[in-house]
């Protein structure tokens, strides 16, 4: 089982999902190298994106068309950008985003399994759909991975965990 | 059972590491943001901190007293040149002297350009240095120096992916390697694989391409030899290279070896060494503008050098790492709430960044043409300790600048104390051109002192 991620987000956020992720890895008893790294686009812009590449030994991501499984846009990025990112993913990738944070024609190419949330989501409803998505392609159960938000924000009742619980139910 | 935060290795991990398991007393830590940044990231409290400001200082430091230190720094390319006279000197006295501190010096490259700018200087200047190719490496290095007791101060120069990485699901395993070091003498590198190509490489691509040479299963096409150590004897072991390979692939150091290696080959050809003109090949060459290979990139280069057919180069995606401090969600606000009211032009000095921000400048000093050409009004946003390090610079402008400035200073990283001795230095040398405010006296105070004035520095 080998996958990789890619998420265009702000710091803040990424640093967060990333403190989960990282013991929803573990718990997977797998590996993971998370990177970032600056797309260059055709107008020489650059572009930040966080690659997290999941496999049983630890393996750098890849840098080339085709090799992303999930992605997550939640911030707004130009076209340019768009349609960068979109040659990194793999065809019937999953894609989560907002409203109007991407142009959806961009990316019909690959076929992706876009999933659109509503602009007034929260960062923590952010967070829970990512995670929910990833989690579940790491065969993590819902308890498990309640436990281990619960062991990384040392609280029990908070924003994310009921986010969370909102969104696995679905 | 899993326990939050174990198996998980970056940088600052493996440096605490380090201090924890060989009883490093002492971590300096240069004033600049990214060694700040590190160093915020290393939880552990038996080790004491200082903070440099001057380059000059860690030199009396290290002599002070026996024991053991980490040394912390992010050059910008302008202060290479004087850190490397710095080493000379470090190096040359603690083979001389018995009673000094025994330690490791780390350099963070901020990006390639300022990697390729040390690793040149450390070909003029003969000092030997470690290149790690992965995070792993880094530990390599300093159980090299804490365990085998013949150096004193080992230089590490990490290349910005190696800093920007996190791997989780994995363990530093300090035993094998402290037992490696027992067992055999330290080489320069590694040697894997028993091919006719010879491929050469240096620091982080070198485990990029160790990757794609296993999982494309090139082990009996080439022999990879991986540079680690870099000192005079890098010619020797060029000239070795050069010596059993007809065609020879360099990858990733064309800027730093590339002349080294034709005036190695034109010699060997003179004196009658080999009797073939090798083919030199450098990676960098496949591509129009390349900083960070991938997999990919690596497997298009080597499949194309064996003649093993073509791989698709357009699946190639142009990238490359930046070490940078992304703006916070509060200081971004703080910063709206001035771009509103004052409607000046904003840029930032690097490594501060922000997608919204046009004008990323890289030092003081194009901060300084940039505003005084520009003839407009500016916020200008830098970090505390960068402004620190250019005092003379900052005078300048508040003194030439006609129009109105606000620059405002993050501090983020540093301690409460650290802050407000960098705030008052930089009061008491601008007190007379510039007003000098603390985000503590309040936003709307702020705004409307900074209003009245013309020239203003707000730290954060």
């Amino acid at each position: 089982m080998e996958y990789t991620f890619a998420f265009i987000l702000k710091e803040e956020t990424m640093s967060k999902l990333k403190e989960i992720l990282f013991e929803a890895i573990k718990s997977a008893r797998m590996s993971g190298v998370l990177q970032k790294l600056y797309l260059r686009t055709a107008e020489n812009k650059d572009q930040a994106v966080y690659f997290l590449s999941v496999s049983n030994v630890p393996s750098k991501p890849e840098l080339s068309e085709g090799f992303i499984d999930y992605m997550a846009i939640v911030e707004n990025i130009d076209e340019d950008a768009q349609e960068l990112v979109s040659r990194l993913l793999k065809s019937n990738a999953t894609i989560v985003t907002r409203t109007d944070d991407i142009d959806p024609a961009i990316f019909v190419e690959k076929l992706p399994i876009l999933i659109t949330l509503d602009k007034s989501k929260n960062e923590a409803e952010v967070i829970a759909y990512i995670l929910n998505g990833i989690t579940k392609m790491l065969s993590l159960k819902k308890e498990s991975v309640i436990k281990i938000i619960r062991s990384v924000i040392k609280e029990d009742n908070t924003e994310l965990i009921e986010a969370y619980k909102m969104v696995s139910r679905k | 059972m899993y326990v939050v935060g174990v198996g998980r290795i970056s940088i600052s991990s493996v440096i605490e590491k380090i201090i924890s398991r060989y009883d490093v007393n002492e971590m300096y830590v240069h004033i600049d943001p990214i060694s700040l940044k590190v160093a915020s990231d290393i939880a552990i409290e038996k080790v004491r901190r200082v903070y440099i400001e001057t380059i000059d200082e860690i030199l009396f430091r290290i002599m002070e007293s026996p024991g053991k230190f980490i040394f912390l720094v992010s050059p910008k390319s302008a202060d290479i040149c004087s850190l490397f006279e710095l080493m000379k000197k470090i190096v040359h006295i603690s083979q001389r002297n018995e009673n000094i501190k025994r330690g490791m010096v780390i350099f963070l490259a901020t990006s390639k350009s300022i990697f390729y700018g040390i690793i040149d200087y450390v070909l003029k200047y003969d000092l030997p240095i470690h290149v790690p190719m992965d995070i792993n490496s880094v530990a390599s290095s300093g159980v090299e120096l804490f365990v085998d007791g013949n150096k004193k101060v080992s230089i590490v120069v990490i290349e910005p992916e190696i800093i920007d990485m996190e791997i989780v699901g994995k363990e530093i395993d300090f035993k094998s390697m402290e037992s490696n070091i027992v067992d055999r003498p330290i080489t320069h590198g590694i040697r894997i694989g028993h091919g006719k190509l010879g491929v050469v490489g240096l620091g982080y691509i070198l485990s990029v391409a160790m990757d794609v040479i296993n999982e494309s299963e090139l082990n009996d096409r080439l022999t990879l030899y991986g540079l680690f150590r870099i000192d005079s004897s890098v010619r020797e072991e060029i000239r070795e290279i050069l010596s059993k390979h007809k065609n020879i692939l360099f990858l990733g150091c064309k800027k730093v070896v590339g002349d080294i290696v034709r005036s190695i080959a034109e010699d060997l050809i003179e004196n009658g060494e080999i009797d073939w003109v090798p083919n030199i090949t450098f990676a960098e060459d496949f591509f129009d503008n390349i900083e960070t290979f991938g997999k990919q990139a690596i497997k298009y280069v080597l499949f194309n050098v064996l003649g093993l057919g073509e791989i698709d180069n357009s699946m190639n995606i142009s990238a490359y790492s930046r070490i940078r401090l992304s703006l916070h969600k509060g200081v971004i606000d703080i910063l709206d709430r001035f771009r509103e009211e004052l409607g000046h032009e904003v840029i930032a000095l690097s490594p501060l960044y922000d997608r919204n921000i046009k004008s990323i400048l890289s030092d003081m000093f194009e901060v300084l043409n940039h505003v005084l050409l520009g003839g407009k009004n500016y916020i200008i946003l830098a970090h505390l300790c960068d402004l620190n390090l250019s005092i003379d610079m900052l005078k300048n402008l508040s003194e030439k600048f006609d129009g109105k400035m606000v620059i405002i200073a993050v501090s983020e990283y540093m301690t409460e104390n650290l802050r407000k001795q960098l705030t008052k230095k930089i009061s008491n040398s601008l007190q007379q051109s510039m007003l000098i405010l603390s985000i503590d006296d309040g936003l709307e105070k702020i705004l409307k002192k900074v209003k009245k004035r013309n020239k203003a520095l707000v730290v954060l």
